[in-house]
């Protein structure tokens, strides 16, 4: 049997162990090793390791750590909370204006925080309960929530961009500028849904009623200071990408201090806070690092063993022409977005496709910003979206088949911004073109 | 049987101690890296004089809090799966699961343990440096390959004894 051949089997086994139940990181770490050894021989054992060290060492990667502490800091320090507070109080008056100011806040958030829970779990606890006390509709409240809390993988600091970029390789700054134009994009249409959807049917979430509206102009601005500190953030962290004065790995660094003084500064330092930071940052960091481990491990064999460019002459083959190969190339994408997590898509996804879409011509800063749409409409996708756990964690009470159908809608916008981004590249590729280097 | 229950529970609670300690541990090292990042900054633009080692100092404790964090995990149960099937099974099938599931773990961890070893002698033996001004010892930055999988193997026998205790008996006890 041929390498190439062997290394489209290890897939299929891939696949069906991880459907199993089996933890992702292990079955990519082991099929490495067993596959490995078939077409390596012992020098496989060696190799895992040179492989090992060569993904520590890269320069990007460090951020990652720091975005989860950063994120994991920020979830505690009740911003969120503030950022909310202030948004419903200005935009209460207007038809699905609570629903309106979580997707805005979640949208914030985004440009804090690289990675979904933070998002959907935050506002699910915040923006929910505040939601239905005033009679908005269920499924335009949580699918407004999640689709809000999956711009984080968009909307820059994003974990995933970071690995894309590692890979294909490209510059992890120009690919967060690359995400933000998209990002505000689908935001938009999410705002723009509700209120439509508000405007004709006012049942479904009603402005808040004349006599709550007391706050004065006065008091309104006195709210605004809990949009400062978030402001101040990330201008502090993507300014400074943006403006070339330092990589996202020293931006994270600098954003993890600045997340700490704003929970300093509101008093959110307990010992309960600074108990749950420190074990919410450690598991997430080894989850994603084994995970990054054994899918470097896997993906190198993979390609060493020529599938990746059996994939590739197949697909440059097929006659379907570059439209018709990245179409597919997305489909796919989409299908092992709805089960996988996105850390092993990227890894095991990049050194494949990114080869391809540059042979079509297409541009991988591009390629990549449209990877990261897609996963984020997979995060939504029932039966299996991670957001749709995320929400069920945090409102139990609602039943998932509800849950499931209020997200149908928002993936409908979330496809209208992808063909958007496929059909304008200046969307995606203007801000980084005009990014200082 | 009293006996060996208590027994499992005394390698347990042990293990899971030292797995608590190295997590909590590299996620003060993530602060202390964020630390780090943000004086290096400041003394490149406020007082424009960079260091040579600080960067790479940095990636070093990095590498650190990826490997070391993986027992944790472990610990946590946060190393991700797909629930699809799983969630739904009974005991004694996803104690088989997790025995095929202990083969793929042993097999990928046990490699980075042996062969991470002897990646770090070699260095370790030769002397090897970082090619940077610096030139910072590197054997104790490949160490924490070898050190991270000995703790996820390590974390692993706590569970490998609940999960033998599952496929016999269909349930744990606590």
């Amino acid at each position: 049997m041929s390498p190439a051949v062997l290394s489209l089997i290890s897939v299929g086994i891939f696949l069906v162990l991880v459907i199993l139940g089996i933890p992702v990181a292990w079955v990519l770490g082991g099929l490495a090793i067993f596959f490995g050894y078939l077409i390596l021989g012992d020098n496989i054992f060696t190799w895992v390791v040179y492989r090992t060290w060569d993904i520590m060492g890269m320069f990007s990667l460090m951020a990652i750590p720091l975005f989860i502490l950063m994120a994991t800091v920020l979830s505690y320090s009740g911003i969120a909370e503030d950022m909310y507070n202030a948004l419903r109080v200005w935009l209460g008056p207007v038809p699905g204006g609570l629903a309106i100011a979580s997707v805005l806040a979640a949208t914030i958030l985004a440009a804090m925080v690289g990675i979904i829970a933070a998002g959907v779990v935050l506002m699910g606890m915040i923006a929910l309960p505040t939601l239905r006390r005033y009679g908005y509709d269920v499924k335009l409240s949580t699918g407004a929530i999640m689709a809000g809390g999956a711009l984080g993988v968009l909307i820059p600091p994003s974990v995933t961009f970071i690995i894309y970029g590692m890979l294909a390789p490209w510059s992890v700054g120009q690919l967060f500028m690359g995400g933000v134009i998209p990002g505000l994009i689908l935001s938009g249409l999410f705002c723009l849904y509700i209120l439509t959807r508000t405007l004709i049917n006012p049942k479904l979430g009603a402005p808040m009623p004349k006599e709550e509206r007391t706050a004065t102009l006065g008091q309104k601005f006195v709210l605004l200071k809990g949009i400062i500190m978030p402001a101040v953030l990330i201008l502090m962290v993507l300014g400074s990408i943006y403006l070339g004065w330092a990589t996202p790995s020293e931006a994270a660094g600098v954003g993890v201090i600045g997340a700490i003084i704003c929970a300093a500064i509101r008093g959110k330092f307990t010992r309960a806070n600074f108990k749950a930071c420190i074990s919410t940052t450690a598991r997430n960091v080894g989850m994603i690092a084994w995970i990054t481990f054994a899918a470097y491990a896997f993906a190198g064999i993979f390609i060493y063993a020529g599938g990746g460019e059996m994939i590739a002459n197949y697909l440059l083959g097929s006659g379907l022409g570059r439209w018709g190969v990245l179409t597919l190339i997305m489909l796919v994408l989409f299908v092992l977005g709805m089960f996988l997590d996105t850390t092993s898509i990227i890894i095991l996804c990049t050194p494949v496709f990114v080869p391809i879409v540059t042979e079509l011509g297409f541009s991988p800063l591009w390629f990549g910003v449209i990877f990261n749409v897609n996963l984020q409409i997979a995060f939504l996708s029932p039966p299996f979206g991670l957001c749709l756990f995320f929400m069920k964690g945090v409102a139990p009470d609602i039943g998932m088949g509800t849950i499931m159908r209020s997200v149908i809608p928002y993936i409908g916008l979330q496809i209208v911004g992808l063909a958007l981004v496929i059909a304008f590249p200046q969307l995606s590729l203007w801000l980084p073109g005009h990014m200082i280097k | 049987m009293r006996s060996y229950r208590d027994m499992r529970r005394l390698i347990t609670n042990g293990i899971n101690r030292i797995s608590i300690s190295f997590g909590t541990a590299m996620s003060f090292m993530v602060a202390i890296v964020a630390l780090l990042i943000t004086i290096e900054v400041f003394r490149r633009y406020v007082f424009n004089s960079p260091t040579d080692w600080s960067l790479e100092l940095v990636g070093l404790l990095t590498g650190a809090t990826f490997t070391l964090t993986g027992a944790y995990t472990l610990y946590q149960k946060g190393h991700i799966r797909v629930d699809i099937l799983y969630g739904r099974l009974g005991p004694r099938k996803r104690a088989i699961i997790e025995m095929v599931s202990l083969v793929l773990f042993v097999t990928f961890v046990a490699t980075l343990l042996v062969s991470g070893w002897d990646f770090t002698w070699t260095a370790l033996v030769q002397g090897q440096t970082t090619t940077s001004q610096w030139k910072a010892i590197i054997w104790p930055a490949k160490m924490v390959i070898p050190l991270g999988a000995f703790l996820l193997l390590l974390q692993g026998l706590p569970k490998f004894l609940a999960d033998v205790e599952l496929l016999i008996k269909g349930k744990v006890e606590e």
